[in-house]
């Protein structure tokens, strides 16, 4: 199924959709790996930084507890809004 | 056997006056790195420490340093107002011999604006703003990070050969200065992060063992509730698990000890 963007769903329909969806909002959200998984132990995720890594990479897949807790960290960590400056062009 | 480091003497006369006040200007960014609370409060004290050392009797320079670092704020310090408006011109026009030094990494000096071909406009308005000359020296760091220092003088030729050769020097000097703050600063965050995790794991994780108890359910049931009730909400995940906690035991405060 191709994700055209335009409706913008926020509840993925499966399992890899979910992982793809994390991934993107990842990259887009301007957050850092360290600090997204601080985040995510801090709600009770239980996966090492370096599962967490794997799974943005769409390269492996985790329980869906654990990607659910993902999800909450990327949402939780860019509604706060880290508001970056950014210099043109760079 | 190669050797991998660098044993040249320092050429006398090629750090010019700055050389007698060398010394102190490694203490002073000692003492910088020391004191300051975050990178921002460094970065303006180099600043004006950079301008004072590199200004000489009828060319007083203004200094602006910029730090761009990944997915973080850009942090800009300046010595004075002018260098301050300088780096904001240059950023509105969105080109400009700094933003050149900072993408190319290397060195770019303008001599003369009213003769320069380069950036016309940003050249004019600057040139408006009275400064004559303009030097930008990017410094190169371990951290993944990019910063010039951006040095403005009121006259044309400003940064004759030895004073080109003196602000190097100080740049390199600054960049190793400016390299461990950011080290600290990235600590310093992720301390706070972990402090922060660990205060709100507590929290959810009492709460995980209350939705146990009341739902007889395992520890991934109660996980999967709490994901629920928050995403439903649009409230926190902390937040809920807290209003279930002072729900039953009428606790708010969930005091957690971390000592350093």
């Amino acid at each position: 199924m191709m994700d055209d963007g335009g409706l913008g769903t926020p509840q993925p329909a499966f399992e890899a959709d979910q992982r793809k969806f994390a991934a993107a909002q990842f990259r887009s959200g301007n957050i850092s790996l360290p600090g997204l998984w601080t985040y995510y132990c801090g709600i009770g995720g239980n996966v090492d930084q370096l599962g967490v890594e794997a799974y943005l990479h769409e390269l492996v897949e985790l329980a869906p507890l654990q990607m659910d807790l993902i999800q909450t960290a990327i949402k939780e960590i860019t509604a706060d809004g880290p508001g970056s400056a950014h210099v043109p062009g760079l | 056997m190669s050797q991998d480091f660098d044993i040249r003497e320092p050429e006398s006369g090629n750090v010019g006056r700055a050389g007698a006040g060398l010394h102190e200007f490694v203490l002073h960014l000692q003492d910088l790195v020391l004191a300051s609370s975050d990178v921002r409060e460094f970065l303006t004290d180099t600043a004006a420490i950079l301008a004072t050392q590199l200004s000489q009797p009828g060319n007083h320079l203004s200094c602006g340093i910029t730090v761009v670092r990944q997915k973080r704020p850009v942090a800009v310090a300046s010595s004075d107002a002018l260098a301050r408006n300088q780096d904001e011109l240059q950023n509105s026009f969105g080109r400009g011999p700094c933003l050149t030094a900072l993408r190319t990494e290397s060195m770019v000096h303008v001599p003369d604006l009213d003769a320069d071909v380069r950036w016309p406009k940003y050249n004019h308005a600057a040139r408006q703003m009275g400064i004559g000359s303009i030097l930008a020296l990017p410094m190169h760091l371990h951290a993944p990070a990019h910063a010039v220092i951006n040095l403005y003088s009121p006259n044309t030729d400003g940064f004759p050969h030895h004073g080109i050769d003196a602000a190097v020097g100080l740049a390199g000097i600054a960049a190793k200065a400016l390299d461990l703050a950011l080290n600290i600063a990235q600590l310093r965050d992720a301390r706070d992060d972990l402090a922060a995790a660990l205060k709100s794991r507590t929290v959810i994780d009492t709460a995980i063992g209350a939705i146990m108890a009341q739902n007889r359910c395992n520890r991934d049931a109660a996980f999967e509730i709490l994901v629920k009730a928050s995403s439903y909400r649009n409230i926190k995940l902390k937040e809920v698990a807290a209003g279930i906690i002072s729900g039953i035991g009428g606790e708010r405060e969930f005091p957690t000890t971390y000592d350093e």
